[in-house]
């Protein structure tokens, strides 16, 4: 393995490259005493064990030749044997502080501060093709690229469906919306009768295209069951005409529908029948009926 | 008490599947239509309600009558 030497300009000038030495000062000018902490600061950056751990081998040799050496006779053969133990410590940690900083220098010019790394986003991933699911579930799972768009860009909107059992309606319809329309009472003595719904605004709500489409499921409009009429009754799924109108029948026979398990049970629905139309079915309570003929007051027998 | 929810499901000869809920009382039962059809993939042809749909939940209440005290 060869090492190509950087340019010689940037960081990797000659300046640079002596300001990155500049930790070299501390064994040699310190008599290696304070060899650690250029070794350590090398050591630590670069995560090599070995440098910091042999400059503190070379500190803790010459502090103690340092300073045992002048506490013994100067003439006495310890006191010569630690001068020059010093002098061999504080060369060797020279020598070696010299060898670690090549690999110190090449370790810092290829090193990229994270403020300077240039910030590409990921790539999308590209999702691995679908195993092909059986019959029954081919119409369950929205197909890749639905909701996001896919590695081919943008996917159409999926076209507009009703949900299903519902036929589509639109929202809106003049039949059901227009006041007067369906709001004649279908028994006597029935209750105010409720406002119109606001016309839908002109301006596209959210969730809503131009052209009356949603993108969400629309929303039913919902029947009264004590207001609507037969033929009202009739676009509910699982209701004919025939069975619209025995509703209304019973619903006039019994003075109005006192819930819409009441409903259900004139209509004689399923419970599959019932569930299709529970959340398009509201029940406004017939009002107490009051009988003309009857004495206002207590009967007492004496 | 009424007991843990169930729900049976009973694939016949035919291909038909019919579905009995046990212990569920009231309405909750019609939650479970919409479920049975996603699972089934199917469309509901008949349904009725089960004698649980009108069995009133019962409550261990217990009372104390005190039979020492005379009424009068």
């Amino acid at each position: 393995m060869t090492w190509t030497p950087p340019e010689r300009s940037g960081p990797r000038s000659f300046w640079w490259r002596l300001g990155h030495s500049a930790w070299l000062l501390l064994p040699i000018l310190s008599f290696g005493c304070l060899s650690a902490a250029g070794f350590c600061y090398v050591g630590i950056r670069a995560r090599r064990e070995a440098w910091w751990v042999s400059g503190i081998i070379y500190t803790l040799l010459a502090n103690v030749c340092f300073f045992v050496g002048p506490e013994l006779p100067e003439d006495s053969v310890w006191s010569t044997l630690l001068v020059v133990a010093l002098l061999c410590t504080w060369m060797v940690s020279v020598v070696h502080a010299v060898i670690i900083n090549a690999a110190w220098l090449r370790w810092r010019a290829a090193q990229h501060p994270w403020y300077l790394q240039p910030q590409t986003p990921a790539p999308w991933p590209v999702p691995a093709p679908s195993a092909q699911l059986p019959p029954h579930l081919q119409g369950l799972a929205p197909p890749p690229g639905h909701f996001y768009g896919g590695p081919g860009g943008p996917q159409p909107a999926a076209p507009y469906r009703s949900a299903p059992g519902f036929p589509p309606q639109p929202y809106g319809d003049p039949a059901i919306t227009t006041p007067g329309s369906w709001l004649p009472p279908p028994y006597p003595g029935s209750p105010a009768p409720v406002p119109p719904p606001v016309p839908p605004d002109p301006v596209p709500a959210f969730g809503e295209q131009a052209g009356g489409r949603t993108l969400f499921e629309p929303i039913a409009a919902t029947l009264d069951v004590n207001r609507a009429e037969a033929g009202e009754f009739a676009t509910l799924p699982g209701i004919d005409a025939d069975r619209a109108a025995r509703i209304v029948a019973a619903r006039i026979a019994h003075g109005g529908f006192h819930s819409v398990a009441d409903f259900t049970a004139a209509a004689g629905l399923a419970p599959h029948e019932f569930v299709a139309i529970r959340d398009r079915l509201t029940c406004t309570p017939p009002p107490p009926q009051h009988v003309q003929d009857q004495p206002f007051g207590r009967i007492v027998d004496v | 008490m009424t007991e843990k929810p169930r729900i049976v499901v009973t694939v016949n000869p035919d291909g038909t599947v019919s579905a009995e809920t046990l212990d569920i009382l009231g309405d909750d039962c019609l939650d479970y239509i919409a479920v049975l059809e996603d699972l089934i993939g199917g469309k509901v042809r008949d349904s009725a309600f089960t004698a649980d749909h009108t069995r009133q939940r019962t409550f261990g209440t217990q009372q104390q009558v005190n039979r020492d005290v005379d009424p009068a």
